[in-house]
């Protein structure tokens, strides 16, 4: 990495500092240059120039101009990739679920673990922005957040507070599917009752105001109600492709707009998702093997394939405690066995998760305008042998291979004995 | 030729099959099967570029550029794809009908798990549809001496169909596991539920009281002794190497100095710190079957034994030129063994040594290179047929070949 600064260092300061004084007051311009750029929505940029001010990538594109005060980093024949966005993800702080299956009110804002291990692991394998979500066990779990995978506390890391609603249409080993359903259109009907009220919508969420109603009341339905006003999506988690079919039932009928966190068994449903034109984030586990009951054949089903043959357009997730989704990285890899071009699966992990989440006029590609969140990568991705190197959030670096200290200790150690 | 790599090859080997079963010999010139491969990478490290391979019987009988094919002969068209041996799991637990762990006894040498494997059970389909045509089972880790292990075929209507080999190594386990919960003898207690050994001390004094007794038993005549005690006899006269499971470096040092005590040939098995003694295993040729590959925080079965994790150990092994397989980490994981592989590739270990951990080295820690683990004439073909490069997860396992049976992995 060759650093030169276009801003020579002059003899007289005094009289540089008086011409310079209002460029300085001007956000310092960086510029980003390597031999490709995978843009996810722009395809690919040969000699490619990134331009960034104030966090935000200010202009892209193949040898670009460079402005005479910009600070130059050359990365050489590397490769630069968006930051890939976790598109749900149940970690990032030490407990998932409640023990009360309906608490809509909960935000995992007020639990995340800004120094926990799963924004380091994340970090290193090129994910900028992870959605962290209660976990599935819940039937109505709380509020998800969209954080970046680095920040020394909650509030450094937001991107989107509150950006979704997690349900599970599953039922609980003290629950079955149709008690689950039964409470979640309680807790609808209650919220869609409490709407009807004159000033429910008047005021700010869970701020108490004097008003027809007691504020427990407003603590309780206003996470739903927001949902139901379509300040954010629900996250619905399904199992099998019944849940599929009854989740999107429930959310027709009470008009708020999903995005279906897939269980392995939801392949089933892939014409179904096909025709409406389903959000859906596959499960981690991309293979797939079923078991048929009578017959006792064992089947081995690609999920990625099966859906990208339907022409389903999914976000993929990964899962680092199992070898076999440990990465996003890893996990659009797999999902180029299952069919996906390179763009393609580049998309699944970066640009359709941002949809997703609403956040794609802020991440998710490189695109003027964005945020500068971006990963280098030594070669071309999706190579087994390629590493990511350096990671830039905000349009700073925050993470570099060759000084990362705990992967050199846990992986690159050398023998004692 | 496209079609030939079809859905109706199948039937039509099957069928040739039967009828070299029905004709038990009268006839003679039964067509073979004939893969034309861009690629062969043959397991030792020789890769052949545009090569076939000819199969009969279940076996390979050629392999080789420029083989005369003789017309009307189908041809399994392979020219864009790379062919490799199938995979061998030096180590797993699955199938097993029941318990895999006689808790009877914790000395159970003689223990053989043929008479509990279930030949219908998923996990053996899942193995070919990933890969792994043989797998080496031994009983659980809950005794010292837990018996001898099985090498098995991974597709098969009974068990002695499937078997490659039996008897072939004694297992043995160091550590925690036999000696976890084992409740020691207390007056009036009811003695039947006691298991010996309470802690690491208690299974390296069993391994030594065993071993010893029958060292005092040498002038006795094999038809004196059990089953048990024959199984040690073997172990002690070099002919049933012990399979050692030992995680933390202070069971790997307690199985050097067994080793020089009794002179038995070992392979260990886990070798979670094998990394802090690489020449002392080099020096005294010790195998190890390592895994898995992919041990982070948080994993189930991470830290159990204190032991220090490096991602590196496959690359260091390798580097030593320590003969090594690798091994998954759960029960039913026996289809990630190549995402193993993978995984320690990305972690800096060649791909032809990671083919050969998988194939050859697996196959001679096992004592059965003569049948199985590379692509030569003699061996059964069991082969693997990649959309390119196996050790890269976009290349999808398009045909597996199991003695010859030409498979779909994919469904």
């Amino acid at each position: 990495m060759r650093i030169k600064r276009g801003f020579s260092r002059c003899g007289a300061w005094g009289l540089a500092l008086i011409v310079c004084l209002p460029l300085l007051a001007q956000p310092q311009v960086v510029a980003v240059k390597a031999k490709k750029l995978y843009t996810a929505t722009g395809g690919i940029v040969e000699n490619g120039v990134i331009l960034i001010q104030d966090g935000k990538i200010l202009n892209l594109g193949s040898g670009l101009e460079i402005p005479w005060n910009a600070t130059t980093i050359d990365y050489g024949k590397k490769v630069v990739i968006p930051g890939l966005v976790e598109a749900h993800a149940a970690r990032g702080y030490d407990a998932a679920n409640e023990t009360n299956p309906l608490t809509p009110f909960v935000s995992v804002r007020d639990s995340i673990d800004t120094s926990h291990d799963d924004f380091r692991t994340a970090l290193k394998s090129g994910v900028t922005a992870i959605h962290i979500m209660p976990g599935h066990s819940t039937i109505l779990g709380g509020l998800g957040s969209l954080v970046k995978t680095v920040g020394l506390v909650v509030e450094d890391m937001l991107i989107i507070p509150d950006s979704g609603m997690k349900l599970s249409v599953v039922g609980t080993p003290s629950q079955t599917r149709m008690g689950v359903m039964a409470q979640l259109r309680r807790y609808f009907n209650e919220t869609k009752d409490y709407m009807e009220k004159p000033d429910a919508s008047a005021g700010e969420r869970t701020v108490s105001t004097p008003g027809s109603f007691r504020s427990s009341e407003r603590v309780k339905y206003e996470a739903v109600a927001d949902l139901f006003r379509g300040r954010y999506r629900a996250f619905v988690y399904c199992e099998t492709s019944s849940d599929l079919h009854r989740a999107y039932d429930l959310g027709k009928k009470y008009g708020y707009d999903s995005v279906f966190i897939l269980g392995p068994e939801c392949y089933k449903a892939a014409d179904f998702i096909a025709a409406n034109k389903l959000k859906v984030i596959l499960d981690p586990g991309l293979v797939y093997f079923e078991r048929d009951p009578l017959t006792e054949e064992t089947r081995r089903i690609d999920v990625a394939r099966v859906f990208h043959e339907k022409g389903v357009v999914f976000a993929l997730q990964s899962n680092p405690l199992e070898i076999h989704s440990r990465s996003l990285l890893y996990q659009a890899m797999q999902a180029m066995a299952g069919g996906l071009s390179a763009e393609e699966a580049l998309e699944a992990v970066t640009i359709v998760p941002a949809r997703f989440l609403g956040a794609d006029g802020l991440l998710g590609s490189l695109e003027k305008g964005k945020l500068a969140h971006f990963a280098v990568l030594d070669d071309e991705p999706f190579k087994v042998s390629t590493k990511v190197e350096f990671v830039y959030i905000d349009g700073k670096p925050v993470y570099e291979r060759d000084k990362d200290e705990e992967l050199k200790k846990l992986m690159e150690g050398k023998p004692i004995k | 030729m496209k079609s030939v790599l079809g859905q109706n090859l199948s039937p039509r080997l099957c069928s040739l099959f039967l009828l070299l079963v029905l004709s038990a010999g009268f006839l003679s010139g039964q067509a073979p099967l004939i893969i034309r491969a861009g690629t062969i990478q043959v397991g030792d490290g020789r890769i052949l570029k545009d090569a076939f391979i000819v199969i009969e019987a279940g076996k390979i009988t050629f392999v080789g550029p420029g083989y005369q094919v003789k017309k009307g002969v189908d041809i399994l068209d392979c020219r864009d794809k790379v062919v490799v041996p199938g995979f061998i799991a030096a180590a797993a637990q699955m199938a097993v009908v029941g318990q895999a762990n006689e808790e009877g006894s914790e000395i159970t040498p003689g223990m053989n798990l043929m008479y509990s494997i279930n030949p219908r059970a998923a996990d053996f389909e899942k193995a070919w549809k990933s890969g792994v045509t043989a797998v080496f089972l031994a009983p659980g880790s809950r005794n010292v001496f837990s018996g001898t292990g099985t090498i098995l075929k991974t597709r098969g209507q009974t068990p002695q169909d499937m078997l490659v080999r039996d008897q072939v190594q004694l297992k043995v386990t160091l550590g925690r596991e036999p000696a976890e919960g084992n409740t020691s003898p207390r007056p009036f207690a009811f003695d039947l539920s006691i298991r010996r050994p309470q802690n690491r001390m208690g299974v390296v004094y069993i391994i030594r009281n065993e071993l010893t007794k029958l060292q005092n038993k040498s002038l006795v005549p094999d038809s004196e002794l059990t089953p048990d005690e024959l199984i040690l006899r073997g172990v002690l006269r070099g002919k049933i190497p012990l399979r050692i499971k030992a995680r933390a470096y202070l069971d790997i040092e307690t199985a050097f100095r067994l080793m020089d005590e009794f002179g038995f040939r070992w392979i260990l098995e886990d070798g979670v710190e094998a990394w802090k003694y690489l020449d002392e295993l080099k020096k005294r040729n010790v195998p190890v079957i390592y895994g898995p590959v992919y041990n982070l925080r948080g994993r189930p079965d991470f830290d159990r034994e204190n032991d220090t994790y490096l991602g590196q150990t496959p690359l260091l092994l390798a580097e030593k030129g320590i003969t090594f397989a690798l091994k998954t980490s759960r029960e039913s994981s026996i289809g990630r063994l190549r995402e193993e592989a993978i995984f320690a590739v990305e972690l800096g270990l060649a791909k032809d040594r990671a083919l050969r951990a998988l194939t050859i080295d697996a196959a001679k820690i096992l004592g059965v290179e003569d049948r199985l683990g590379s692509i030569q004439a003699g061996k059964d073909a069991d082969l693997l047929v990649f959309e390119g490069d196996p050790f890269e997860p976009p290349s999808r396992l398009v045909r597996v070949i199991m003695s010859g049976v030409v498979l779909d992995p994919q469904k």
